[in-house]
């Protein structure tokens, strides 16, 4: 069981404040041109930090894999000079909701899969991590896909409580941390309203899956449900919002860009939509995932059967993103459900 | 401020993207759309590969992109590359001299699976620039004949001017222990061979014991499937029929999803497949229809 | 297997191009004959095939505009014109050439029956691929072709009895 201690708001503002001042910190913060909108940014002074928070937009995978990231330096010189773009500063990300945690786990393992790639493990291990509870809205579902109580990866985990922060201590860098903070004890009481939070989360949590990943996943590999995807694509514009907003979410395209003076540039990794036509092209024209609802299905048998199949739990964390940022109201749980009804309604 | 401990990834991020730099030895035009490089690394050290396996060359600026070997492993001090001019990078390419620079990553995939090659008899069926990857293993098969059974080409080009390779086509002609049936589609005033498709005297003229033979197929996606029809009506075995598929890699490691075919990774788990790996996998749309292809 | 290895725009293309042959015989025997009875019979039974062309190319055209690329124009067209030269005739100038080489009606009727019965044979497997809603579609042709066959055995029956 790891160690528990109580932190006021008044040393949680000083915590941060000195995380701030030994080094860069990411956090959720109100938007500057839309208040009352939280998103990851990095933080300039303690007071910008919005620890309770509904969801961000955009999930904390960015602070790992930015939409945009510069893989190497490249000058038209013969030969060739490549030079790597390494980012170094270690940094702490702060603020990040249980769901988020078990995403960025799902990336860890995504990413370590043989043959590992570099770049995501290299940031994470750049990085300290302080997880902190949320209450749901009607678009969460984290109960559904058991990621309501994730710790992974967090060095610290914070959960809000009458006197303050109920503080997990996790990790020997999470302990390391605190030595930057002002930590009390805490008592039997922080601790039980800790678990009436978890409990009040736990009843808010009112949208869920009717069926078990195990379920849901020999549904999608044994039922031809063509006729229900096309209904869905019929919705769908192919904006893509569903996979930029995912916390799970990790495929690219890496593409060079030349600077302006056109003797050198950088080659680039960007993210990219599965939902986007040009996806599955090929040379020669030919796309085999041409159809709208191809790529719609394509999602779901991605997060649900096979990276399923692969990792052994669904590649979704439950958050809610894609269907509060889905432009044709797609509700992933809807949909999840109506996939299930119908698979169940032939047999 | 605490002084940054610093975090060394350069290691880990040249494994994964960064190319290697390797010199162009050698540059032969094939056809109007279709040069050959020959590589060597810039270290000098070897570049191991197997027969299908594919690289990712690159020239700063204009980007990335796979390509198949076309060289046999058995001959390694250097390596060679079949470019067709279809885009920005590949054009660049096709400007380049010898002595110039490319990056190159790889090799990638898995390729035709020699081991099980060995001592059966090697159908090879190749269609238009399909030839360039199946060229690797025929002439590994070449250098060491004694390994294998039969070997027997298939190759149908669209026209005589755009046959690849035509003194690799001539030798193995020439050779006892090669049986090749070439065609064209489209005859010109100077050939004087088949006319037709590939599947043509595949299906009339190669006589094989079903039970001792390996297909091995490269060529359009147009082809694939008739392919396909003219080797089962041959009794061969689904799991004796390999297919090399062309996908748009862009990392060739699993990660960037865009080669992802059903739960397959096509530079992972490919780019050679048997035809048992595509049956049903509604997304090798070389080999299988698609349910429905309305919108 | 269970699923189908062409798709059903190019087996449909396929029943389009044993059509446009059975057409080129139809119509060539019927110039080519004397026999009044015999070239009604052949111009009727080209009629139908005319529809059955209309009729492929409909269905056809409910299918959305997939096409596998094509690395040249005119490659698919190639592979299908070789995948189906088994049959009775390798290309539509053959089946009308065929027509203009025989020699009496009674050939042309028994290599019209064989022409009507691979067809059959053909559209019986690609009933299997097509969708639930066109199955109906090609059970017509096949009955369409049914009664083909059955009218050209009676006329071949009706030159036998005459001439003997």
């Amino acid at each position: 069981m790891a160690a528990e201690l109580l932190m006021t708001p008044y040393a949680m503002d000083r915590f941060m404040g000195r995380l701030i001042a030994e080094g860069p910190v990411m956090g959720p913060r109100d938007r500057r041109v839309q208040p009352g909108f939280v998103k990851f940014e990095w933080l300039s002074s303690a007071d910008e930090l919005v620890l309770e928070y509904t969801t961000t937009t955009i999930p904390p995978k960015k602070a790992f894999f930015p939409p945009r990231q510069p893989l190497f330096e490249f000058e038209l010189s013969e030969p060739p000079t490549i030079t790597a773009v390494q980012e170094a500063t270690p940094f702490t990300l702060v603020g990040v909701h249980p769901c988020d945690l078990a995403g960025l786990s799902m990336l860890d393992d995504a990413y370590a899969r043989e043959p590992a790639e570099a770049c995501w493990p290299a940031a994470r291990a750049r990085a300290r991590v302080i997880g902190v509870d949320c209450l749901p809205d009607e678009y969460c579902f984290c109960f559904a896909m058991n990621t309501c109580n994730s710790r992974e990866g967090a060095d610290l985990f914070l959960t809000p409580i009458a006197r303050g922060y109920l503080v997990e201590v996790l990790t020997e860098a999470g302990e390391e941390m605190l030595r930057l903070s002002d930590v009390e004890d805490a008592e039997d009481e922080d601790r039980s309203q800790a678990q009436a939070f978890r409990r009040d989360k736990g009843n808010r949590l009112s949208a869920s899956i009717d069926a078990s990943p195990e379920e849901f996943a020999e549904i999608l590999e044994t039922q031809e449900l063509g006729e229900l995807w096309r209904e869905i694509a019929g919705r769908c514009y192919s904006c893509g919002s569903c996979n930029t907003t995912c916390p799970t979410c990790f495929c690219f395209d890496i593409n060079d860009e030349f600077d302006l003076g056109l003797t050198g540039g950088q080659r680039v990794r960007t993210w990219d939509s599965c939902q986007l036509q040009e996806f599955a092209l090929v040379a020669g024209g030919h796309n085999f995932r041409r159809i709208r609802w191809q790529r719609v299905r394509h999602r779901w048998h991605r997060k649900f059967l096979y990276l399923y199949r692969t990792f052994g739990r669904p590649y979704c964390t439950g958050c809610g993103r894609c269907s509060r940022a889905c432009t044709a109201d797609i509700n992933i749980v809807d949909v999840s459900n109506e996939v299930i009804a119908r698979a169940r309604g032939r047999v | 401020m605490r002084e940054a401990d610093s975090v060394d990834v350069t290691e880990d991020i040249t494994r994964f993207y960064q190319p290697e730099l390797a010199r162009v030895i050698a540059k032969q035009r094939l056809s109007e759309m279709m040069v050959m490089l020959r590589l060597q690394r810039a270290s000098g050290e070897m570049l191991e590969h197997q027969p299908g396996q594919f690289l990712q060359i690159s020239l700063p600026g204009y980007g990335e992109a796979p390509i198949s070997f076309c060289s046999s492993p058995t001959r390694t001090e250097s390596f060679e590359l079949c470019v067709a001019a279809v885009g920005n990078l590949s054009e660049a390419m096709h400007e380049l001299r010898p002595g110039d620079f490319v990056g190159i990553r790889g090799p990638y995939g898995k390729g035709f699976p020699l081991e099980d090659l060995r001592g059966r008899d090697v159908l090879c069926i190749a269609g238009g620039i399909g030839l360039a990857p199946l060229r690797s293993l025929i002439n590994y098969v070449a250098d060491r004949r004694a390994e294998f059974g039969r070997m027997i080409l298939v190759y149908g080009a669209r026209k005589p001017s755009e046959r690849l390779f035509k003194d690799d086509l001539a030798n193995w002609d020439a050779r006892e222990d090669f049986e090749t049936l070439y065609t064209v589609d489209e005859a010109d005033e100077g050939w004087t061979g088949r006319t037709g498709v590939a599947t043509v005297p595949l299906r009339d003229e190669v006589e094989i014991d079903p039970t001792r033979t390996t297909a091995s197929v490269v060529g359009p996606p147009v082809m694939y499937r008739y392919v396909a029809a003219e080797l089962l009506a041959k009794g061969m075995a689904e799991d004796d029929i390999l297919f090399s598929l062309e996908r748009r890699f862009k990392c060739g490691m699993g990660k960037c999803g865009h080669c992802q075919l059903n739960d397959l990774y096509v530079c992972q788990d490919g780019p050679v497949f048997r035809y048992t790996q595509l049956i049903g996998r509604s997304e090798a749309i070389e080999v299988w229809a698609p349910e429905d292809e309305r919108q | 297997m269970d699923k189908p290895l062409f798709q059903a725009a190019e087996v449909l293309d396929m029943a389009i191009e044993i059509e446009r042959q059975g057409l080129a015989f139809y119509e060539g025997c019927a110039a080519a004959r004397a026999s009044e009875v015999v070239a009604t019979v052949f111009g009727y039974a080209a009629g139908q095939e005319r529809r059955h062309i209309e009729l492929f190319y409909e269905m056809k055209s409910a299918l959305d505009e997939y096409t596998v690329p094509e690395s040249y124009p005119g490659e698919t067209v190639s592979y299908l014109r070789a995948f189906l030269s088994t049959r009775l005739f390798t290309s539509v100038d053959d089946a009308s050439c065929s027509a203009e080489a025989i020699e009496d009606e009674a050939e042309a009727i028994e290599m019209a029956v064989e022409l009507e019965r691979s067809s059959i044979a053909f559209y019986s497997g690609v009933k299997q691929i097509v969708r639930e809603s066109e199955k109906g579609v090609i059970d017509d042709v096949i009955a369409e072709e049914h009664v083909h066959i059955r009218r050209l055995l009676e006329l071949k029956n009706w030159l036998t009895t005459r001439s003997g």
